[in-house]
């Protein structure tokens, strides 16, 4: 299993590009999507529909400057983006776009996936926690009650996937699916399965964390410049793995009539996207409580319900 | 029976989430309200009210305004200064200075209403934009206009 | 040269996971911040699973990620954004009982180094097929393995138990 540097250095500059591009066409994305369901059109002024706004937005960004308030933990503070951050990087190696473009088939590729989306919360915890404002601190324990609440519903859908395919591997499971999606069999789970992923990503009607009007910008309340900016791409990347997970478990990945692989992929993938966009523009947030409902008393059985019955099933 | 009510809550919650997303669905392909000014204008009401303007006498080119003051007098804020002479050959007085405090001005029309000689009247400019106060607090109406008096 | 570079590259590696193990460890008893504590838990643990890497076992590192630092610290987190005094409060002066882990802990790994004195140590890169930790786990070993669920389990109830005998008085 050696490898050399040089493909190590390519895979590294590859989802870097992935996490850079993604992002900047997400924001646009999300922009233009929100615009639309506000009947309204989104940014048009820089670039043909306004398509290199983030661009302009980036670069302003990149001028600003990085302010650390004295109060701050300044160790800590430095830290938290960073740590939101360069877990994408390794959970992006073994996800599979395309017949033959994946970094690294990793046999146990789904456990890392989910093992790294979860570090995601720390680096949440750790800008709270570092930033000593009341806001921050609050949008940080905040985050962390919701990863009790959805973990266990995930892991269980991950869970029942990983019975039915019989792998840890993403591109097995892909695979797996060739003669049906896991979306016809398990629609119950796919729908907890976005649900999990919504409140995994931090998103309305989940985005308790943030919550601008609530916390004023929650966690990330004290972030300037490039600081901020990072908090953008860990978030907008992790929206893209979640789902480029959610299409290779219930989607069957790159796999698709007519059109190449990776092409199929990105299809899948950013139709998940939306749909995760169509719910911030259309349901309000919830309270935290409520949330815990949902997490505990109905994700919780569900998911597990679904888990023994497809595992009974499995058994005949 | 909670159980039914337990499965019965989470049916009709998912319901209503579905026809929450069918709202901004039909709403994200309907077409925006926003008007791209400024490549684009909304039509302006019929009755759409900018700051007041001076006619000019259709036969003259003259200010339609002789000066009676009555604007002035009736205006709620004092916005209006007019000034008026007589030319020699003619009975009635033309105004020489009109001078509209812009600032603040209520739109109210009762200057509109009580000129006996229907010489003001609401203008369409709305896109109004200036470096200091003082070029809306002495608005001349008057300019533009032809003067019986040549100086 | 290139062989040598990659060597080099591998040593850095390890270097690092080491010093995040021993230095996140020794943050984690040392520092008066209690999140700092914390946080060096995390790092101790984030080297430990590079360690289990390093080992060849790639399934165990990514468990090692999503139950120590996925659950285990979380939920320890939970906690400590739940407490008052956000690691104000100094640590207390040690006293006698204190001895009592260092006296075992240096009891375990004295002992430790001498059964592996003068053996001949040599890295396994033997490839253990992850369904066969499975099998094992529910096989040979299925009794231990349901021990410590049951011991899991009181532990759990014990919590709870106290936490409530806490709160009615
Ligand atoms: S519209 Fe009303 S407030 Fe404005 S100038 Fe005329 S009378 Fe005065
Ligand atoms: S009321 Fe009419 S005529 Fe009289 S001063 Fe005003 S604008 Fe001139």
């Amino acid at each position: 299993m050696s490898i050399s540097p040089v493909t190590i250095v390519c895979y590294l500059l590859g989802i870097s590009a992935v996490v850079g591009l993604n992002a900047v066409i997400l924001v646009w994305l999300e922009r233009k999507v929100a615009g639309h369901m506000h009947f309204r059109y989104g940014p048009m002024e820089v670039g043909p529909h306004g398509l290199l706004q983030t661009l302009a937005d980036g670069i302003k960004l990149l001028g600003k400057q990085f302010l650390v308030p004295d109060a701050a933990d300044r160790p800590l503070f430095l830290l938290a983006p960073v740590v939101s951050l360069v877990p994408i990087f390794v959970a992006m190696v073994p996800l599979p776009l395309g017949e033959t473009l994946q970094a690294w088939e990793l046999n146990i590729g789904l456990l890392l996936v989910v093992a790294l989306g979860l570090l995601n919360t720390l680096g949440i915890l750790l800008a709270g926690w570092g930033s000593n404002n009341k806001y921050a601190l609050l949008g940080g324990s905040r985050a962390v009650a919701q990863i009790l609440a959805y973990k266990i519903p995930l892991l269980l859908c991950i869970l029942t996937i990983i019975m039915m395919a019989g792998s840890y591997s993403l591109r097995q499971i892909a695979l797996a699916q060739k003669d049906g999606w896991y979306i016809l069999y398990q629609p119950l789970l796919f729908i907890i399965y976005i649900v999990t992923i919504t409140l995994e990503t931090n998103r309305s009607p989940f985005d308790f964390s943030e919550a601008e009007s609530e916390l004023v910008a929650g966690f990330h309340i004290e972030y300037s410049a490039m600081g901020f900016s990072l908090f953008f791409l860990a978030e907008y990347s992790y929206m893209f793995i979640a789902a480029a997970l959610a299409s290779i478990l219930f989607l069957g990945g790159w796999q698709g009539p007519f059109l190449p692989g990776p092409v199929w992929s990105l299809l899948k993938l950013y139709g998940i996207i939306f749909l995760l966009m169509w719910f911030r523009w259309t349901f309000p947030r919830l309270r935290i409580d409520q949330m815990l409902h949902l997490g505990w008393k109905i994700l919780l059985p569900l998911a597990l319900v679904n888990f023994l019955v497809t595992a009974g099933v499995l058994a005949l | 029976m909670n159980g039914y009510r337990y499965l019965a809550g989470i049916v009709t919650g998912s319901v209503s989430l579905l026809k929450g997303m069918r709202v901004t669905f039909a709403n994200m392909v309907s077409r925006p309200h926003t008007v791209q000014w400024p490549r684009q204008t909304a039509p302006l009401p019929a009755r759409f009210r900018g700051h007041i303007r001076m006619l000019a006498d259709e036969e003259t080119g003259f200010p339609r305004c002789f000066a009676c003051g009555s604007c002035a007098r009736i205006c709620p804020s004092a916005c209006i200064t007019v000034q008026g002479r007589k030319p020699g050959d003619r009975k009635k007085k033309v105004a020489v200075r009109f001078l509209l405090d812009f600032t603040k001005c209520s739109l109210c029309g009762l200057c509109v209403e009580s000129c006996p000689a229907r010489a003001l009247a609401f203008s369409r400019d709305y896109a109004l934009a200036g470096y200091r106060d003082t070029e809306f607090r002495t608005m001349d109406l008057l300019e533009g206009l032809a003067s019986p008096f040549q100086f | 040269m290139f062989a040598s570079f990659v060597h080099t590259v591998y040593t850095l590696a390890f270097a690092t996971i080491l010093l995040l193990v021993v230095g996140g460890a020794l943050l984690a008893v040392t520092a008066r911040n209690l999140i700092h504590c914390f946080f060096g838990l995390v790092g101790a643990l984030l080297g430990v699973a590079g360690l289990y890497y390093n080992l060849g076992s790639p399934l165990l590192a990514v468990m090692q990620v999503m139950i120590y630092i996925g659950a285990v610290c979380v939920a320890i987190a939970f906690g400590l954004t739940l407490t008052r005094k956000q690691g104000e409060e100094g640590m207390r002066p040690l006293d006698i009982k204190a001895a009592i882990p260092v006296v075992l802990v240096v009891a375990m790994l004295s002992a430790t180094l001498k059964s592996l004195a003068g053996r001949e140590i040599v890295a396994s890169a033997r490839k253990i097929d992850e369904s066969r930790i499975g099998w094992m786990l529910l096989g040979d070993y299925l009794l231990p393995f349901e021990l410590i669920s049951i011991l899991l389990t009181v532990a759990v109830i014990g919590a709870v138990t106290i936490a409530l005998i806490n709160r009615r008085i």
